[in-house]
């Protein structure tokens, strides 16, 4: 399943948020204003049985009594008008005054309630039909300052109570249009607000879709006003632009060089050829240029076989003939293959081995010893001694190529790993160069594959040596 | 017509002038180093220059821009190993006149550097015609009146010439300049040598003044 798109996700945040505020809000509302309603209901039915109290005692005529407090209530209209009911205690049955002509309270269930304490009074809910009243019931001590008795007064009057709930159903109606509202709104400005806030980054692609291979532009060279959030994000996007631009670049000065040392040999043999048959000449002469297009396509040759050994380098499949490899038997194997070269070279080689095994590419390693001691027969003084020893310490064991030259300046011993770097500065220095110039930067390149490494250290006093670190098992 | 080579394999250049000096009949220096071939480019008046660009001490373009600023003019074909459209772009911005990638067929070059050499003396079609005389530049024949003439190189070469600078002075020193590398002697009788064998075998009656003598200046090929 797709995910949900920011926006959504953040519209439905919101909106959660919103009803969950709205909820809160209206149930808080709800018992405050329901509080509020019945606490005015309440306190006007004290206020009324107050009034009563006080005719009651104001008048020692029951009759005068009677007739003051039907006049304060008025005549009951309909079911909305209070109802009310004065008694004393003992005389249960003849009341001081009714608001109803029927016989309350049978028809209230009024008899299951308790009557409040003297001098108390308590509030009920009940209701006459579907009808809600609220309902104060008082007793106090007989007010009359002629009663001698000590008859409680009773006063019960009862309020209808359905205006509250109506009010309180108009009012949760009125929410919950707004909470609807509200939320509708909420989504709505979500989503607006954050196409406003994604802009930048809209923008921002738009530029990045400018950027190809060819034209491997810095972002925040035309991204000026990014927001401050989007500002790590453009200068990380910077950093990995310039480490492509690097790669790139090194990619494309390596395809040029090795378009150039593969074309130019390939010029050579053309040209030679092309010369000796451009017309009749002496066997000699056809015969040289066979020799010189022998040798001009052993060098390429040879430029093939090391590419070709780079390009398999860096084939990701590379590790599949790994395998325990026996270094002390290869490092003697390469050495006396080398023996002849360097006798060629009327020069000597020597070498000292002792055990070790390490894992890795048999073939990648002879290779990798093979151009070291190629290098150092070819370019370390000639006819003389070139050494190969062997040293195994924690866990790492050390091969170091040793001859008599001593040549390389200091400055150039990291450069010379470079591939094709002995070309480019042949072509500076104006001498030939009869190697690849890819030697050392494969031999570094297996070396580092194998989580090793080639060091150079030379002087004219002690020669030049190569050092060749590995892991071993 | 002379022409500088300057490329670093030196095989390759002493190729390319063997096959030059051979069947296009030029004159040919070759050079395998950056500076100093900008030096011979400055001071000798090439008729044209083959350059290769990847050169030990300064680079080919370099080595273009400086002699283009430096007012000359001599052609310059780029002969190498960088074959990508920015780079030959490149190579013409900066004032090349051809450009040759590695490797390349002897006979393509060969061509190139005749007809970039004809352009240079303003000439079009191949077979150069002053007056009776017709030159065919790509056999190297010459007749006179319709009939042939058979020239030694030299003789050819000067002849050449002159039919290219058709109707101009050309001193002695000219002469010399445009038709000897720098390996040769140069004696300047030699070119009197040269003039009156031609004078000989192309109008052995002396019916026309062909080539006239202008005293103190150099020689004239009459257009008429």
């Amino acid at each position: 399943m797709q995910p949900f798109s920011l926006k959504w996700r953040l519209g439905i945040c919101v909106a959660i948020l919103v009803v969950a505020i709205i909820a809160v809000l209206s149930v808080t509302a709800y018992v405050q204003f329901r509080e509020t309603l019945k606490t005015g209901v309440d306190s006007a039915l004290l206020s009324q049985a107050e009034a009563v109290t006080v005719s009651m005692a104001a008048d020692d005529s029951l009759l005068e009594a009677r007739k003051e407090i039907q006049a304060f209530f008025g005549p009951i209209n309909d079911t909305k008008s209070p109802v009310y009911r004065v008694w004393f205690e003992d005389e249960q049955d003849d009341y001081v005054a009714s608001g109803l002509q029927e016989n309350w309270p049978l028809d209230w269930d009024i008899q299951s309630t308790e009557a409040p304490a003297i001098g108390d009074h308590k509030f009920f809910e009940a209701s006459r039909g579907e009808i809600p009243y609220r309902l104060l019931w008082t007793r106090d001590p007989d007010p009359r300052a002629s009663s001698s008795t000590k008859q409680s007064l009773n006063i019960i009057i009862a309020a209808y109570d359905g205006h509250v709930d109506s009010q309180i159903g108009d009012f949760l109606q009125v929410l919950l249009i707004m909470g609807v509202v509200v939320i509708m709104l909420s989504i709505g400005a979500t989503l607006l607000l954050l196409k406003w806030g994604m802009k930048p980054v809209a923008g921002i692609t738009t530029k990045m879709n400018d950027i190809t291979g060819k034209n491997l532009n810095q972002l925040s060279s035309y991204v000026t006003d990014a927001p401050s959030e989007l500002r790590p994000f453009v200068r990380a996007w910077d950093e990995m632009i310039e480490r492509l631009a690097l790669a790139m670049q090194q990619q494309r000065r390596f395809t040029a060089d090795a378009s150039h040392e593969l074309r130019t040999p390939l010029a050579i043999v053309k040209s030679t050829l092309q010369t000796a048959r451009s017309r009749e000449r002496s066997s000699e002469t056809y015969e040289s240029a066979m020799d010189q297009s022998l040798e001009d396509l052993e060098r390429l040759e040879h430029l093939i076989e090391q590419l070709l050994a780079l390009a398999h380098l860096d084939d990701i499949e590379s590790q599949s003939d790994w395998r325990t490899v026996n270094l002390e038997n290869l490092v003697a194997d390469v050495c006396e293959q080398s023996l002849p070269f360097a006798e060629q070279q009327r020069g000597t080689l020597k070498w000292q081995v002792c055990p070790a095994k390490i894992n890795g590419s048999d073939e990648q390693l002879r290779r990798l010893l093979a151009n070291l001691i190629d290098n150092a027969i070819k370019y370390g003084p000639k006819a003389s001694e070139v050494s190969v020893s062997m040293r195994s310490l924690n866990g790492l064991v050390n091969i170091l190529v040793h001859d008599k030259g001593g040549k390389i300046p200091v400055e150039e011993q990291k450069l010379i790993f470079g591939r094709f770097y002995q070309i480019r500065k042949a072509r500076k220095r104006a001498s030939s160069s009869t190697g690849s110039g890819l030697g050392l930067a494969l031999a570094q390149e297996i070396a580092q594959k194998h989580r090793g490494s080639i060091t150079v250290q030379s002087n004219p006093k002690n020669g030049t040596d190569f050092v060749i670190t590995l892991p071993h098992i | 017509m002379r022409v500088l080579i300057i490329e670093d394999e030196s095989r390759l250049a002493m190729n390319i002038a063997q096959v030059l000096k051979e069947s296009a009949n030029f004159a040919v220096d070759v050079c395998t180093e950056g500076v100093d071939g900008l030096h011979l480019a400055k001071t000798n008046p090439y008729d044209l220059i083959i350059l290769d660009l990847t050169l030990p001490g300064m680079d080919g373009l370099d080595i273009l821009g400086k002699l283009r600023s430096a007012g000359k003019t001599a052609a310059v074909l780029i002969l190498t190993a960088r074959d990508t459209s920015s780079d030959i772009i490149t190579g013409f911005d900066t004032g090349g006149d051809d450009y040759l990638t590695k490797p390349f067929d002897m006979g393509e070059l060969v061509a190139r550097c005749k007809a970039l050499v004809r352009r240079a003396y303003g000439q079009t079609h191949p077979k150069v015609k002053v007056g009776k005389l017709t030159i065919d530049t790509v056999a190297r024949r010459v007749k006179f009146n319709n009939s042939e003439v058979r020239l030694t190189a030299m003789e050819y070469r000067t002849l050449e010439y002159l039919a290219m600078r058709a109707g101009q002075i050309v001193s002695k020193t000219d002469l010399l300049e445009h038709l000897y590398d720098f390996n040769w002697e140069r004696f300047s009788n030699v070119m009197e040598v040269y003039i009156s064998a031609l004078r000989r075998k192309l109008d052995p009656d002396r019916k026309y003044d062909l080539i006239e003598t202008v005293r103190g200046q150099g020689y004239l090929l009459k257009e008429n």
